[in-house]
């Protein structure tokens, strides 16, 4: 009788040790507030996680502040109102008017930091779309181009009537610039949801891969997810802000040698790397390339991965994210196309 | 009370002390393993296992209260406010159908009373479930869960069987 | 009762949970529930098993219809001058947010079988 106590005892000990094994979940630190016209939730974990967050949001505001081109108080504001005259920029503000530049540069001009004339000029700024005239784009297009801004290193000069405009990468530039700064306060791991654009630091408090679903661009569904880490996951697509006049569509992601909105057969583009400023130049660019000039972009330099969806439902992806890759349930008869 | 009486209900209360910790234990750990539901708090019921060999060593009431320290208690340390219902229901559920059954099973049968203990469980579950997030929809679920029921009330009535064999003192003597 | 007897009920009872298994298939993404909030305090939460519609004001002034059906949840219409809560369409993920910027109106999932940390779109 003992003997069986004492086993039921040591039994009830290994049970207890092994207890000690188990990790329960720690809490997240949870963040959600608007900033940039978009609806942004911040997710992190660690000692400090909350403070850091906190911290978080002052910085996305006061990038937003300095980038705002409606804003008097802000350097672009300034220098899109400078009618040609120079203007001292900080070198936060210098540094992002230059990668803009190489990304101008490096997409031939798919992606332009100063479309902004164009994008007012179809009312996607105020909400109140109409379609301009041939005559007022023929206008406007002169205005247009990597040429018509001169950057030294403190100043900024922009062509009489040209606009500098960061909509296309401020939330990318933002995720960036949070992301160093929550690894600084020694966060390892946190998901930053500016909008739609997505910031992972590190993996989740358990090792696994953050999990991003990508929207189909026609309906409510997830058309994949991707399992992700340490990087950026940013989408551009018409859908996204677009209007509809004499049964034509048009959306807010403008051909800027053109001044149309881009037509190339595809109704997404997502784009994955490291950086997210990146991410959010080239998912506009390759919108705009279309299919066939995004594979051809993706060849020369490989240093990001993408998910392309056409207009005809297919899929087109590059080979880093191959493995694993699979569509969700319901879309199976999509053809997938994998670039090499 | 005699010495021999006093000793015997210390004993008594050590056994089910120990019990219950072991069934805590179970409770805690496997809650790493991965959730039959998509909801919060659900749990596989493998700490039934304790249930099973208390209902054939220790008689209904002992059991009882084995199985409702364990699950206070568990869900006490769980930090999930939701894991007391599911706990309560799963375990509430196996345990009285299976008393209800424990006289027509014979020793060598126990696990049959781990089977229906574990599917009794899992409808525990989804009961539950259903009420809580107020998703009749989840019902879609039952099919899966009887049968992952009977796949770890398997498990848990051969490992009551062993149990039994290696510890096979009732408590009633003590 | 013997024990082979046993073993024929839990085997019909395990053919009969694959047969249903097989005619009801596990649905995509199940949110159970959607927490809204305005201005960024959880003013309701709303279970999206059964079909509703309600509509909430915000402090400004305007209104947003929500309506829930069939495990998904959109906002039908709304008092806003862009309409882009409205044009963001259903929603049945954890993770996919309904949101109306000039109402401070949020709508989020939660629950579900196939949870994303975040959606990109």
């Amino acid at each position: 009788m003992a003997r069986s106590l004492r086993r039921l005892a040591a039994l009830t000990v290994c049970l207890i040790l092994l207890c000690s094994c188990g990790n329960s979940a720690p809490n997240p630190a949870d963040v959600q507030f608007t900033a940039m016209d978009t609806f942004m939730h911040l997710t992190a974990y660690g000692d400090n996680a909350q403070a850091a967050l906190a911290r978080a949001q002052q910085t996305v505001m006061e990038l937003e502040k300095s980038l705002s081109v409606t804003d008097p108080g802000s350097e672009v504001f300034a220098a899109n109102n400078a009618n040609g005259q120079p203007v001292s920029v900080h070198s936060a503000t210098a540094e992002l008017v230059r990668f803009s530049l190489s990304m101008s540069h490096r997409t031939g001009g798919a992606m332009d930091p100063t479309v902004y004339p164009l994008v007012r000029a179809w009312g996607f700024t105020t909400r109140q779309h109409r379609v301009p005239s041939q005559a007022e784009l023929d206008r406007l297009l002169p205005l247009v181009g990597a040429e018509q801004v001169v950057l030294t290193e403190d100043t900024l000069t922009l062509s009489p009537g040209a606009m500098l405009d960061f909509g296309g990468v401020a939330k990318g530039w933002a995720g960036d610039r949070l992301a160093e700064a929550l690894k600084q306060a020694g966060i390892s791991s946190a998901i930053l949801r500016l909008g739609g654009n997505i910031q992972t630091i590190g993996t989740k408090p358990d090792g696994s891969d953050w999990v991003v679903g990508i929207q189909d661009p026609d309906s409510e569904n997830m058309l994949t997810r991707l399992s992700v880490r340490d990087c950026a996951v940013v989408t551009s697509g018409g859908y996204q802000r677009s209007f509809t006049e004499n049964g034509q569509t048009y959306w807010h992601i403008l051909d800027p040698s053109t001044g149309y909105p881009a037509r190339t057969g595809l109704t997404s583009v997502t784009v994955v790397a490291p950086s997210g400023a990146l991410c959010d130049a080239l998912s506009t660019a390759l919108f705009v390339m279309g299919p066939d000039k995004a594979a051809e972009h993706w060849r020369e330099h490989r240093d990001f991965d993408a998910v392309l969806v056409r207009e005809d439902g297919s899929v087109i992806i590059t080979a880093g994210l191959e493995a694993g890759f699979s569509l969700m349930g319901g879309y199976g008869d999509r053809e997938v196309t994998v670039l090499r | 009370m005699t010495p021999l009486q006093t000793s015997a209900s210390v004993r008594r209360l050590t056994r089910l002390a120990l019990l219950t910790a072991a069934a805590l234990s179970i409770h805690l750990l496997e809650g790493l393993l991965p959730n039959p539901l998509p909801v919060p708090g659900a749990k596989l019921g493998l700490a039934n296992v304790i249930t099973l060999y208390a209902l054939f060593t220790a008689g209904p009431g002992d059991t009882l209260l084995v199985l409702l320290a364990r699950i206070l208690l568990g869900s006490l340390f769980s930090g999930r406010g939701t894991t007391l219902f599911y706990s309560l229901a799963g375990g509430l559920l196996c345990f009285s159908v299976v008393w209800l059954l424990h006289r027509v099973l014979t020793r060598r049968q126990l696990w049959v009373a781990g089977v229906i203990g574990g599917i009794c469980h899992n409808i525990g579950q989804i009961a539950v479930a259903i009420a809580l997030t107020r998703t009749p929809a989840l019902i879609v679920y039952l099919p899966w869960l009887i049968l992952c029921g009977m796949g770890t009330g398997l498990f848990t009535g051969l490992c009551a069987r062993f149990l039994l064999e290696k510890l096979p003192e009732k408590l009633k003597k003590w | 009762m013997k024990t082979k007897h046993w073993i024929l009920i839990f085997a019909a009872v395990a053919l009969l949970c694959a047969v249903a298994i097989v005619l009801f298939p596990l649905p995509q993404q199940v949110a159970s529930a959607a927490d809204i909030y305005q201005n960024g305090i959880l003013i309701r939460t709303v279970p999206l098993g059964q079909d509703a519609r309600f509509t909430i004001t915000a402090p400004n002034g305007g209104t947003n219809t929500v309506a829930v059906s069939g495990g998904r949840i959109r906002v039908e219409q709304a008092t806003c001058p862009d309409g882009l809560c409205v044009n963001q369409g259903w929603s049945r993920t954890e993770g996919y947010p309904i949101v109306c910027l000039p109402h401070g109106l949020v709508i989020q999932p939660k629950g579900g079988d196939t949870p994303f940390d975040a959606v990109t779109n």
